[in-house]
C-alpha cells in the first residue's frame, strides 16, 4: 500500500515538473511597451515630415464654435509653419512642434502659431475660453492618403491632417484672404439682408430654416417652424471658412441627406451645396423664413412707444450696418446739423376711427450742440401677414416741414411699402447699458439691409 | 525495506530539483530601450541651459505642456519672440540684484527650479487675471508674457511684481515671517479684495487691493512693491495716504520686512532695492 502511494507521489511530482515549464506565451504585442511607445513616436514625426504641407479644417468644439481652415507645413528641425484664416494676420509664420508621450502619443503646438489662436481666451465676447482650442492632440491613426488624424483630448474633436503640395501651402495666405472674404459674406453688410435662410430642397420636399449666424463664434443656428410656429426642427453647427465657401461641422443632416462642403455662388450670393439630388443653401433672403406674432408685444403691451438712443443708451449688433448707413446718409442730409435719437409712437386700428396721425415719428437732432425736434404722421398700424404697415401723412410739430426732405432716409424706413418686420428681443441690453425694459427690432421689408433694435417705454 | 526509502528519497529530491531549475531563464541583457538621448537644442535652449540650468539649477520652460497648468483653463502658449525678453528680465532684475546683494549663491540655494512661462492671459471667474502662480516653492508660472512691453518700466513692472512677490513666498516657506505681521491691522483682510481698488487699500493700511487679501499675501506684497520701486518713488506713495492709522500701519508692515530680509537672509532691503531698481531702468534703456 505504501509503495502505491509513494508511486502515485513520484507521478504526481513528475506531472507537475513537465506542466510548470510549460509556456502561454500569448502576448498580445510582438514589441515591448517602450519599443511601441518609441514607434509610434517615430512614426509621427516620420508621417508629420513625409508630407510637404498639410491642410485642415479645425473645428476645436463644433457644438459651441465655428473653426478654421489652417495649412502646416512642418520640418525636421521641430519647427512648423503655418498660416490660417482665422483672424486678417493671414501670413505664414514659425513656431515649434514638438511629438511627445505623455499618456498616448502627442503632437503638441508647444509655442504660439495660428493654431493656438483658437485657444486665445482675450478673444471680444469669448473672455476666459476663445474658441476652446488646444495645442496638445493625441495621435489617433495614418489615413489611406498619407493625412493623419489626431484628436483633441479635452474636447474630443478630431484634428485631421490631409497632406498637400508645397506650391498650395505656399500659396495658403492667398487663400486664406478668399476665405476672409466668404466669412464677410455671411455677415449683414450695409447692403446685404438682415434676414439668413438655410434651404434644403430635394425630391421630397422643401424646407426653409430661419439661420442665426453668431459672427463671434463662426456658429450657425437654424430653426424651421410649423404653421402656428412652432419649432420643428433645430440645426446647430460650427462653420470654417474656405476658398470655395465654407465647410460645416457636424455636418447638416435633412432626410438623411448630410451637407458639410458648401461654394460660394456669385450669381445669387449664397452657399450652395449639392448631395444626390438634395440642394442646401445658406444665404440672404429678404424676409424670414416665418414671420413670427411678435409684433404684438408692441400692440399688447400698453400705451405703445419705442425708441432708439444710440449716444445715450449705447447701441446694439441688431441695429445693422444697413441702418447705420441710412443714418449716415441723414447726417450728411442735415450738415452740418446731425442726428441724435428717434421716438416712434405707433397706434394700432381701434373702433374710434382714424386720422391722419395717429402714429407719430419724433426725431431729434443736433445743431450746435443743442437738441431740437421734428415731428412727423403716419396712420394707424395695419397688420397684414404679420407685419405691420404705415402710411405717412406729412410733417406734424416741430421742425418737421423745415428738416422734412433731410429726414427722408428715416421717414422712408417707417413707411416701408412691403411692411416693417417686428421680433421680440427681450430686456433692453446694448454695450452701455442693461435695462428691464423689453426691446425688439424693425425691419424694413423694403430694404432688409435696414434693421434697428429699440427699447419700448 | 529501508533501500526503497533511499531511493524513494532520492528520486524525489531529484524531482524537487528539476522543478526548481526547470524553468530559470536568463534573458541577455540588451541596450536600453529608452531614448535617454539629449534632445536637440535651439539656440534658446542653449542659452537657457547656460544662463540658468547650469549656474542655478533653474529650468525655465517655455514650450508649452498642458500638464505644466491648470486644464481647466484656456491657455496658449508664448510667441518664441517674447520668450529672451523675458530671461533678459529675469537675468538682470531679479537675479543680479540678489547676486550682488546677497552673494552669488544666493539664488543658487533659495529659488524656484522651474519657471514655466505662458503667452496667453489667464483669466478668473471673478474676472480678475492671474499674473503669475507659485507652487510648492519649486515652480513659478508666469503668464501674459505676450504683452509685455520692454521699453516701458510701468509694463515690465507687472511680470517684476510677479516674480518678486512670488519669490517672497518661497523665501516665507523656507524662513517664516514674524506672527507680528499679520497683526499690524488684521480688520480689513478679505477674500473679495478684488472689490476694492488699489487708492481704497492704500487707505485701509494695505499696499494693493490684494494685499488685504491675507497676511502671507500681504507681506510678499509689500516685498514686490519695495523691490519694483526707488526709494522715493515707494516714500512718496506711504507718505500720499492720508489716513494716519493706515500709514502707520504701512510703516510698521516696511519695518517687519525690512527686519525679517536682514535678519533671516543678512540682507539689506533698501540696498537689494536700489539695485534692482536700477537694474530695471537699464533693461528699458
Amino acid at each position: 500500500m505504501k509503495n502505491i502511494t509513494h508511486t502515485l507521489l513520484i507521478c504526481v511530482l513528475i506531472l507537475f515538473t513537465l506542466s510548470s515549464c510549460q509556456e502561454d506565451d500569448d502576448r498580445v504585442f510582438s514589441e515591448t511597451p517602450t519599443a511601441r511607445i518609441a514607434a509610434n513616436s517615430s512614426r509621427l514625426s516620420r508621417l508629420l515630415t513625409s508630407s510637404p504641407a498639410f491642410r485642415t479644417n479645425y473645428f476645436p468644439k463644433n457644438s459651441e464654435y465655428g473653426g478654421a481652415q489652417i495649412y502646416l507645413r512642418f520640418t525636421e528641425d521641430g519647427k512648423v509653419f503655418m498660416s490660417s484664416n482665422f483672424d486678417e494676420n493671414v501670413d505664414i509664420t514659425e513656431s515649434l512642434y514638438e511629438v511627445r508621450f505623455a499618456t498616448s502619443t502627442e503632437l503638441v503646438f508647444s509655442t504660439f502659431n495660428h493654431i493656438t489662436k483658437l485657444g486665445d481666451n482675450n478673444l471680444p465676447g469669448l473672455r476666459g475660453t476663445g474658441f476652446e482650442g488646444a495645442s496638445n492632440f493625441v495621435f489617433v491613426e495614418e489615413t489611406e492618403d498619407g493625412g493623419i488624424i489626431l484628436e483633441d483630448f479635452r474636447n474630443e474633436s478630431k484634428f485631421t491632417l490631409v497632406p498637400v503640395s508645397r506650391s498650395e501651402f505656399d500659396s495658403s495666405p492667398d487663400l486664406a484672404v478668399q476665405g476672409l472674404a466668404n466669412k464677410s459674406r455671411l455677415v449683414p453688410g450695409p447692403t446685404t439682408s438682415v434676414f439668413k435662410q438655410l434651404t434644403v430642397q430635394d425630391e421630397a420636399e422643401n424646407v426653409s430654416f430661419d439661420l442665426v449666424y453668431d459672427e463671434i463664434r463662426f456658429f450657425g443656428t437654424a430653426q424651421s417652424r410649423g404653421v402656428n410656429g412652432e419649432v420643428t426642427k433645430t440645426i446647430t453647427f460650427g462653420i470654417t471658412f474656405t476658398p470655395s465657401g465654407l465647410t460645416v461641422s457636424p455636418a447638416i443632416e435633412v432626410n438623411g441627406i448630410s451637407h458639410e462642403d458648401f461654394d460660394y455662388d456669385m450669381v445669387n450670393d449664397n452657399f450652395v451645396s449639392t448631395v444626390a439630388g438634395s440642394t442646401a443653401v445658406l444665404g440672404s433672403s429678404n424676409e424670414p423664413a416665418f414671420i413670427t406674432n411678435d409684433f404684438q408685444f408692441l400692440e399688447n403691451e400698453g400705451d405703445p412707444a419705442i425708441g432708439y438712443r444710440p449716444f445715450t443708451w449705447g447701441d446694439s449688433p441688431l441695429t445693422s450696418q444697413g441702418f447705420q448707413a441710412l443714418l449716415n446718409e441723414t447726417d450728411v442730409n442735415l450738415n452740418p446739423r446731425s442726428f441724435s435719437r428717434i421716438q416712434f409712437n405707433p397706434t394700432f386700428p381701434s373702433a374710434a376711427g382714424s386720422s391722419d396721425c395717429e402714429s407719430i415719428l419724433f426725431i431729434w437732432y443736433f445743431s450746435n450742440g443743442t437738441e431740437f425736434r421734428a415731428d412727423y404722421c403716419f396712420s394707424a398700424v395695419t397688420v397684414n401677414d404679420r407685419k405691420l404697415f404705415l402710411t405717412y401723412s406729412g410733417p406734424s410739430g416741430g421742425n418737421g416741414t423745415a428738416r422734412e426732405a433731410q429726414m427722408r432716409p428715416i421717414i422712408d424706413f417707417f413707411a416701408s411699402e412691403n411692411g416693417l418686420i417686428v421680433t421680440s428681443e427681450g430686456g433692453f441690453s446694448t454695450s452701455e447699458r442693461n435695462f428691464s425694459n423689453l426691446s425688439g427690432t424693425l425691419t424694413s421689408v423694403d430694404n432688409p439691409s435696414q434693421r434697428v433694435y429699440f427699447l419700448k417705454f | 525495506m529501508k533501500k526503497y526509502n533511499n531511493f524513494f528519497l532520492t528520486v524525489i529530491a531529484v524531482i524537487v530539483i528539476l522543478s526548481f531549475s526547470s524553468c530559470e531563464r536568463e534573458d541577455e541583457l540588451t541596450a536600453s530601450q529608452i531614448d535617454t538621448s539629449t534632445p536637440e537644442l535651439n539656440e534658446l535652449d542653449i542659452y537657457i541651459r547656460e544662463t540658468f540650468t547650469t549656474p542655478y539649477n533653474i529650468k525655465v520652460d517655455y514650450r508649452f505642456d498642458i500638464n505644466e497648468v491648470d486644464q481647466g483653463r484656456f491657455l496658449y502658449p508664448p510667441r518664441i519672440e517674447s520668450v529672451r525678453p523675458m530671461l533678459d528680465l529675469l537675468e538682470q532684475v531679479w537675479i543680479e540684484p540678489f547676486n550682488e546683494v546677497a552673494g552669488p549663491d544666493f539664488i543658487k540655494l533659495i529659488a524656484p527650479r522651474q519657471f514655466t512661462l505662458i503667452g496667453s492671459l489667464n483669466f478668473n471667474q471673478s474676472a480678475t487675471i492671474t499674473l503669475g502662480l507659485a507652487e510648492a516653492g519649486t515652480k513659478i508660472s508666469l503668464f501674459n508674457i505676450d504683452f509685455i512691453d520692454y521699453s516701458s518700466v510701468e509694463s515690465i513692472k507687472r511680470p517684476l511684481q510677479t516674480i518678486q512677490h512670488e519669490y517672497g513666498h518661497i523665501l516665507n516657506q523656507t524662513r517664516p515671517f514674524d506672527v507680528q505681521y499679520g497683526l499690524v491691522n488684521p480688520e480689513n483682510y478679505t477674500a473679495q479684495w478684488f472689490n476694492r481698488s488699489d487708492a481704497e487699500a492704500l487707505e485701509l493700511g494695505y499696499i494693493t487691493a490684494y494685499a488685504s487679501s491675507s497676511e502671507t499675501e500681504d507681506f510678499v506684497e509689500m516685498v514686490s512693491e519695495i523691490l519694483t520701486t526707488s526709494k522715493e518713488e515707494f516714500n512718496q506713495k506711504i507718505e500720499n495716504v492720508s489716513n494716519d492709522e493706515a500709514r502707520a500701519s504701512l510703516r510698521r508692515k516696511e519695518a517687519l520686512v525690512k527686519t525679517y530680509y536682514l535678519e533671516e537672509f543678512q540682507i539689506n532691503l533698501d540696498e537689494l532695492q536700489e539695485v534692482a531698481f536700477q537694474a530695471m531702468l537699464d533693461l528699458v534703456n
